[in-house]
């Protein structure tokens, strides 16, 4: 058993209005520095597997079938080093 | 025309597709998400609402109901397909039509009577208007942002799938684009609800020609039987 961090951002072509909006609260609260803010998902799941292969193919098979929309959405994920109970 | 609305937990306009259809003179009947066939139909319909609760993403949850499986049948079997609101969400997401639904760029929820232009009334759903034709219908969404790429972008424009545009774009879509179809022509995917439109007395009537060319389908396409 494993644990998975799958993290699905929207692609940077795609407008982000949450990002946007997030981005002006900071600058209203003086953080100028803070720029490009992008907000996404993480989803955290354990995976009744150990070899990396099949790890890589249920999670790609289910992040382009359902966790992700791959027309807006990109994602990425690790595999923790953590071990769930 | 027998139309099946398709119900998923959380379709809240499925009443309205319902009334639709039938008043423009064909039968309709509900249909769950957990059915697995639609031959019994000679038309789809996929209400708006809030499938599923638009966890995870609005129409994900339904791309994956067993229902999905059938919708994609009854669209390659040349059967008319309608999607509004979240039931065009869903279509995008089913991959029937292309693109993708994203928040609203105010990030608010837009709810009132829109302005929208006829650009192809060459389709079997908008043969019932004038090309150009000024229509109102309500909207009603948080996420009616039509994006797609470039080349998306173009293959519609060339194609002539670019079916229903608004006159002042309340949400960011690309190229003002409110409603879509497939390449064949019979899937119909738009934000805005022309089953909302169907009495003067509450503002507008324009969505009516929409069900009434839907209903004569079969005297058109006589290829479904």
């Amino acid at each position: 058993m494993k644990k998975v961090e799958l993290i699905v951002t929207l692609k940077p072509q795609v407008l982000d209005t949450q990002g946007e909006a997030l981005n002006r609260a900071v600058h209203e609260l003086d953080h100028d520095e803070i720029n490009n803010i992008r907000v996404g998902k993480v989803l955290y799941f354990d995976i009744d597997e150990t070899e990396d292969a099949k790890i890589d193919d249920s999670v790609r098979q289910l992040s382009e079938k359902l966790f992700t929309n791959t027309v807006i959405e990109t994602y990425s994920y690790r595999i923790l080093d953590e071990v769930s109970q | 025309m027998k139309f099946a609305v398709v119900k998923f937990p959380g379709s809240n306009c499925d009443r309205d597709m319902l009334n639709a259809a039938v008043k423009a003179g064909g039968e309709a009947e509900y249909v769950d998400y957990r059915e697995t066939s639609l031959e019994a139909y000679d038309g789809v319909l996929v209400p708006g609402g809030f499938s599923f609760g638009d966890y995870l993403r609005s129409g994900a949850m339904a791309s994956v109901a067993p229902i999905t499986r059938a919708i994609k049948e009854a669209a390659a079997s040349g059967k008319p397909v309608l999607g509004v609101c979240n039931g065009f969400q869903i279509l995008t997401e089913i991959g029937l039509l292309p693109g993708a639904l994203i928040f609203n760029d105010t990030h608010t929820f837009i709810s009132r009577n829109e302005v929208l232009t006829i650009t192809n009334n060459e389709t079997a759903f908008t043969s019932g208007y004038e090309k150009g034709e000024s229509v109102i219908f309500p909207v009603a969404h948080g996420e009616g942002h039509y994006y797609c790429d470039d080349e998306t972008h173009e293959t519609l424009v060339e194609n002539n799938r670019i079916v229903l545009t608004y006159n002042d774009n309340p949400n960011g879509s690309r190229a003002d684009i409110a409603g879509i179809v497939n390449e064949a022509g019979n899937v119909f995917g738009l934000m805005p609800h022309p089953e909302r439109a169907l009495e003067t007395l509450l503002g507008s009537d324009d969505g009516m020609r929409l069900f009434e060319k839907m209903n004569d389908w079969e005297a058109n396409h006589d290829h479904i039987h």
